[in-house]
Order: C-alpha cells, then structure tokens, then sequence
C-alpha cells in the first residue's frame, strides 16, 4: 500500500463516481419526464405539453435542483471534518491528559500509528457502545479523527486494537473518507427526491381533504401522482446507489485489513479483533439511530443488512488467516481479563495523582526485546506512502527518547503552548529573547512565561527530528483549542517568528507544519489537498528546493554532485542546472512551493524522493535537511514518518 | 398551475435544508462545548485528588487548626458532587453556576490554609508541601485555560442560538435554554490560590 499511489487512484475513482452520478441524474430526468408526458397525453387539453420543452425544462431543472442541493447540503455537512461526524453521533472526546488507563492505551496506540505514518495524532472519540466498532472520519490526514466504541476498548488486547487502529488508519491515509463523503452526498441527494414526494403526496392529500369540503376539486391528483413518481424513483435510485455505495465501501475495506496487516506485520492482532467480534454476543452493534448514515465509516458492519457495507467476518477473517479453524472465542466472557491485562501493560499501577507520562509499548510487550535492534539510521525515503512495522518500532523508541515531562506537557491544552514558544525562543540574542518573552506575556500569563522558561534548555538539546515529534505530540492537544484560543495562539506564533526581523529555516518549516496542522483543523477542506499539474511543468521550483537541500545541507562541495543524484531520479531527460545560493532563498522557496502545492500525488512523491535523494547523498541527514523536508512535506500536505536521527 | 407549483417546491425545499442546516448546527455546537467542559473535568478532577494529600501534609503541622481543615475537607467534597452533577448536563445554567458556587468557596477555604501556613516555618520547608503547592498553582492555570475554551464554546453556541432564523427553531429542536458560563467568582479563584509563604 502507498499513500500517493492509492490517493492517485481515489481521485480517479471520484471522477468515476460523478460521471456515475450525472448519468443517474439523467436518467431521473429521463424517467420523470417520460412518466408525465404519458399522464399528460391522457387529458385531452394539456396533451400538447408533453414531450415538448416547456415540460422538459421545468422538470429537469426541478430534478437538477433537488438533487443537486440535498448532495450539496449532505457533502458539506459531512466536509465539516471529522469532529461533526463523531459528536453527531454522541462520541466524547478522550482529553489527551486522561489518567484512565483504558483510554490512555488508545491514544498511545493512536500516537504510535500515526507517528510512524507521519500523520497529525487525531483526536480520539470514545462512543459509549457495547459493541466492538471502530470508525475514521474527516476530510484529510490533518482533519481525521478516531473513534473507538467502549466495548473495543475493554474486549481487546493491545495487539488486536493495535489492529483496529491501523485499519482505521489505512482509510485515513487512503483518502477512503473523502471518497465516502462524496457517495453518501449522492446518495442523500438521490433518496431526498422521495422525501420530497412524500411531502407532496402529504400537502395534496390535506388540501384535498379541505377543499372537498368546500366542493372544488381539481389539481390534486396531479400532485398525488407527480409526488408518487418522485417517491418511487427516490427510492429506486436510492436503492440501486446503496448498492453500489456497499460494493466500493466492501473492497476498501479489504484494502483496510491488507494494509493494516503490513503496517503492523502481525495478522494475529487484526484478525484476533474480527474474530473476539465474532464470538461477542453484542458483536459490532451500534445502537446511534445514526448509525445507517455512517455504517461505510465503520470497522465493522454497524447494521446487519441487505447493504453490508462489509464483507461478512467469516470471508474477511480467512483472508487474513487461510486457515482459520472457523471457531470463535467467547468474547462476553473475556473482560476480566483483559482489564488487568491492560492495566498491566500501560504502567499504571498505583499512581494516584501524578499522571505517569507514558506507557508506550509495554512491559509485556513482545516486540520490546527487539527496540534497540534498529537504532541504526533508517533510509528516508522507506518512511513515505504509509507505516510499517518499521517505522512503528521508530515511532515507539523514538517517543521513549523524550522526556516525561515533555510528554505530559504536550498533552495539556495550557501547557503545550510553551513548548512551541520555547521552540522559537532565540537563546543566542538576549534582547530578541526579551522581547519575545515581553509578546509572550501580552497573550499569557506569568505561569506560562515562567515554564517556558524552565524548559529552554532541555528543549534545545533536543535532536532535530525530536522536535518535530513533539510538536506532533501536541498536534491533538491543538485541537482542544477555542477558536479565538487559536487565533491568539496562532497571532503570537507569528510575531515570535519575526521578532528578530529575519525567518531562519528553522522557524519557516515550524511555521509551515503548524500551518498544516491547524488550517486543516479549522477549515477542512477549504483547500484541494492536491491538483492536477505534472512534475515535468514544474522542474524549475522542484530544483529550487534541491538546491536549497544540496546547499545548505552538506559540504558545499558537494553540492553539485547531491544535486546531481537527485535531480537524475526525478527526471532523466530535461537538465535545469543547480541554482546557484542566491536563488535558493527563503522567498525563492515560498514562491516556488504554491505552485508544487498544485501537483498530483504521485508526481509528489517522485519529488520528495528526489529530496531525500539529495538529503542523503553524503550518508548524514542534517538538520537543515530536516528542516526543509519536514517543511516541504507539511506544505504539500503530504504524511512523512519518523526520518532517520543521528545514529 | 405548473409554475407556481415549482416555485412553491422550490421555495419549501430551500426551507427544508436550512431547517436541517439549523438542527445539525445546533446538535454541533452543543456537543462542542460538552466535550470542552470535560477538560475541565480532568483538570478539576485533578485538583480535587491533591487536596487529600495536602491535608495530609499540613495535619502534622496545624494540629489546633482543625476546624480550618475540616472546612476544607468538606468544601472539596461539596465542590466533587456539584462537578458530577455538572458533568452530567453541562448545558444547565444551575449546575454550572452551584459548580461555580461551590469552586467559590473551596478557593476560600484553600486559601485560608495557605494563610496560616504562612506562621508554620517547619511546613514551609517540607517539600512534600512545596511539590504540592507548586502542582495546586499549575492546576489552577490549566483550569483557567480549559474554563476559557469552554466559556469560547458556550458563547458561540449561545450567539448562533439567538440569531436569526435560527432563533425561531431552537426552542422546537430542544435548545430552548441558554448554556451557562463558568465565572467562579471570588478573586482567591481567579488568581492560583496563595500559595506563597
């Protein structure tokens, strides 16, 4: 699985999707038109309209109308980020300072996968459900969220909702949600058409009732006939894009447990949860009247139904696990157990009040003897298009490589905010520093000053890759945030940035990845995520950065040659030679990435290759290289897992 | 007859989907700042859990101040039940404002401990005693930023309430009472309690 390549493809199958969907427009135009024109050839006096364009017109831009304004409506309902979907359906969010040590085992779960896919930690939801489900929603990476039914978390162990989580994030990082949003708008907009017959049949039927009174009756029937046309073909249509809608959502999901399988290199974990599903007598249940609605966003069918959105359990198990000896376990009675399974394995014996920062991988854990196996640099370029047990491992020794206090910090609202202000402290000019620290004061409050204070040093002995998993750390803390909250924090980011009147690479790559991190939080969907131009119409800003790379990232010497590597790898062809210092510039850069913004996915990719081509040319990431990548990679809205640290 | 008929088609439907706009709007930005109030949950929470331990601490000491403790003790306990019993319904205005009553008197009463630990140099010098201080003060500030969040909340919910149209609908969909803010009154609350001495 790779993220470019199967956003590549949802793209195209969104186009499929909206020619599938004029064409059925169509067709109701067709169908609405032909039934009236025949019930209007049985009246003597209106039989000159039918077939003609005055009928014609009025009935098309009607059904345009209906149809196209309930998709709309739905599409942007839905568009409004993965929150909406998750509080619509009564989630609560899990406060990432939780102390309980259920829901601390998620989010550590969470933090993992998405660290090692080099997405934002979305925010999880908890939903007070008997069942074991599990559902991804949002527009994008940056906007997801996770939510997770109480019975998940108590009937699982670490392995299998390890599992659960990887599968939700395959669909995050597949752009499945999108793809989702979009045919359930159609759909909406399809079985509305029936909704608003029904109303017409209704308002026809009372006004018949009074007007018999009255003694004239006329028109009426038309209107109880036109609203039972549209009834029944609402219904139609919407019958036959269920249809299609669960066959789609039933092959992503097999992509989902496939790519679940690779990100964590353990069939035992994912197909364990189906199978504790299976020999739970709640089994996947959701008990939200919205349930329907959302049932393709699930782990696992919501509803039992004609219009499964998922392959039966058995079929999705065996694909994991050939052979499967077709026995169930009995999950109601497991419970016990793992409660003090997971007790065990998240650390939480018997601190009372101080929040003990972390459990990550657990002391039971399995894969725990193998950590210090991989400490050797990892290639760059292995941590794009998505997770893998690799990376996962990255992930978990390197959040063990930040200190306690740090962590805790990141995942308190008021808190976290000092570690962003401590990253663009400038030690080295006292008098910048002071006025910093004076803008800081005018925001916040002493305390905050204050920790930020205390923090300093540590922070800035951080390794460069260090800091930016923190500042992901934070990223789901970010989002407890008040709007205006935001929007000072965001204000004060700023001018910390241009304190000292000049933005180093350093504070230009923060800059973007907060950007990245919050747009998207704010207003998902706002922006494309992706366009359609090509790489070999923007080779001149693609060689910009490796320049920028090349130059500022190793020996100058060898400048040429990096640059060299990585531009042959992007393309073999066309030649623009290196650009010289000058024009590898801050501003050059800006410039030049609103337009790669605009590429595909997959000429993306070939770019930050080329990048990490050029970053690793001499064997050593360096933290300008770092910087500009981690910049570049949140600009382009591209996921980018843990980079190889210094050895 | 066919043109009007639209229209009045047309013009129904419209409504129809800005009714649906209104409802969903409405269910959003109440679960919204729900879910900000239990951030304030885990943060008071928190508090309520060290004030045990710092009466612990402090009985060594303050043997003849009994009463003071068991104030304490009493407020902290009062102020545990009035926080279940926002935390259940965080839309009603009376257990936002009994919450904010009892915080009230809690800070009072914290405050008057720190005010004569002032006349207890042993106690000044336990660090058990400092560690908890120095927590009480940092809890203090991420309440102060949780009930910010969570005022922002209410108030975006409280305006959307009142505008027009949607003010015409709110009583119908079951939003008929503005949510309360979370003020706690009393200077000693708004500052950390006194924690110096």
């Amino acid at each position: 699985m790779d993220f470019f390549a199967e956003q590549d493809k949802a793209r195209g199958k969104t186009k499929k999707l909206v020619l599938l969907f004029c064409l059925a427009v169509l067709c109701i135009i067709g169908c609405v038109y032909a039934l009236f024109s025949l019930l209007l050839l049985q009246d003597p006096e209106l039989s000159k309209s039918a077939w003609s364009f005055q009928l014609f017109a009025p009935i098309a831009l009607g059904v345009i109308l209906i149809v196209g304004l309930a998709s709309l409506c739905r599409i942007a309902f839905l568009s409004g980020g993965g929150k909406v979907v998750a509080e619509s359906l009564g989630g609560k969010l899990i406060q990432p300072n939780t102390s309980e040590p259920l829901e601390k085992r998620i989010l550590n779960l969470v933090e993992e996968m998405a660290i090692a896919s080099g997405a934002p930690v979305p925010p999880v939801y908890l939903l007070e459900e008997k069942g074991i489900n599990a559902f991804a929603a949002g527009y994008s990476p940056a906007d997801a969220v996770v939510g997770i039914t109480r019975g998940c978390a108590e009937k699982l162990n670490r392995d299998q909702l390890q599992g659960v989580i990887a599968h939700e994030f395959s669909h995050i990082l597949n752009g499945d949600m999108r793809l989702n949003i979009r045919l359930s708008g159609i759909i909406f907009g399809i079985i509305f058409l029936s909704r608003v017959g029904e109303i017409m049949m209704r308002i026809a039927f009372s006004s018949r009732r009074s007007r018999s009174r009255n003694g004239d009756g006329d028109g009426t029937p038309a209107l109880i006939l036109i609203g039972l046309v549209l009834f029944v073909i609402g219904l139609v249509g919407g019958f036959f894009g269920s249809l299609i809608r669960a066959a789609v959502s039933r092959q992503r999901e097999f992509l989902a447990d496939a790519s679940a399988v690779q990100f964590t290199r353990n069939p035992d974990g994912i197909s364990g949860a189906l199978k504790r599903i299976g020999g739970f007598s709640a089994g996947s249940q959701i008990k939200s009247s919205l349930a329907g609605d959302y049932s393709h966003f699930f782990f696992c069918s919501a509803l039992s139904s004609l219009f499964a959105t998922h392959p039966p359990l058995p079929v999705r198990i065996r694909k994991i696990e050939p052979n499967w000896s077709n026995q169930y376990p009995q999950t109601d009675k497991i419970s016990q157990t793992i409660e003090s399974d997971s007790m065990l394995a998240s650390g939480f014996a018997s601190s009372s009040v101080s929040v003990s920062p972390k459990d990550h991988p657990s002391e039971n854990d399995p894969n725990r003897s193998m950590k210090d196996s991989n400490a050797s640099p990892m290639p760059f370029h292995e941590s794009l298009g998505g997770p893998n047990q690799r990376n996962l491992r990255h992930a978990q020794s390197m959040i063990r490589r930040l200190s306690p206090t740090l962590l805790t910090l990141a995942k308190e609202p008021a808190q976290c905010r000092c570690i962003f202000f401590a990253l663009l402290f400038d030690s080295s000019n006292a008098s910048i520093l002071d006025q910093q620290a004076k803008s800081v004061l005018d925001l916040t409050d002493q305390a905050t000053i204050d920790l930020t204070i205390k923090i300093l040093p540590e922070i800035r002995q951080l390794d460069e890759e260090l800091k930016y998993l923190l500042i992901e750390e934070c990223s789901s803390t970010l989002s407890l945030f008040s709007e205006p909250q935001i929007k000072s924090f965001q204000s004060l980011i700023e001018s910390l940035i241009r304190a000292d009147e000049q933005i180093d690479l350093f504070e230009w790559s923060v800059q973007k990845v907060i950007q990245y991190q919050i747009s998207q939080k704010a207003t998902p969907g706002a922006k494309a995520l992706h366009g359609r131009t090509s790489l070999k119409s923007r080779l001149h800003d693609c060689s910009i950065f490796l320049g920028a790379i090349a130059h500022y990232g190793g020996n100058p010497e060898n400048a040429d040659q990096a640059y060299a590597k990585g531009f042959q790898s992007l393309e073999r062809s066309a030649v623009v030679q290196l650009p010289s210092v000058r024009q590898c510039g801050l501003a050059a850069m800006e410039e030049a990435l609103s337009e790669l913004s605009k590429m595909t996915p997959l000429a993306k990719r070939s770019f930050l290759e080329a990048c990490s081509k050029v970053a690793e040319h001499d064997g050593v990431i360096s933290p300008p290289e770092i910087q500009i990548i981690r910049g570049i990679a949140a600009a382009l809205s591209c996921p980018l897992g843990p980079i190889g640290y210094p050895a | 007859m066919l043109h009007t008929l639209i229209a009045v088609a047309v013009l129904l439907l419209i409504a129809v989907f800005v009714v649906i706009g209104i409802y969903n709007k409405l269910v959003t930005l109440r679960n919204r700042f729900e879910n900000a109030f239990s951030q304030i949950e885990v943060q008071l929470q928190r508090r309520y859990d060290l004030i045990p331990n710092l009466i612990e601490t402090v009985k060594g000491y303050m043997a003849h101040e009994k009463e003071t403790l068991e104030a304490v003790i009493q407020a902290r306990n009062q102020a545990q039940t009035k926080l279940e019993s926002a935390s259940r319904n965080p839309g009603d205005a009376g257990a936002i404002a009994g919450l904010a009553g009892a915080e009230g008197l809690l800070g009072g009463a914290l405050g008057k401990i720190f005010a004569l630990a002032e006349s207890y140099p042993d106690l000044k010098a336990n660090q058990n005693m400092a560690n908890l201080q120095e927590e009480l003060s940092s809890t203090e500030n991420k309440v102060a930023f949780a009930r910010q969040a969570f005022n922002d909340a209410v108030t975006a919910y409280n305006t959307y309430k009142q505008t027009f149209p949607p003010v015409i609908f709110a009583g119908t969909f079951g939003h008929s009472q503005n949510a309360a803010l979370l003020e706690f009154d009393g200077d000693e609350i708004k500052k950390a309690p006194k924690v110096r001495f």
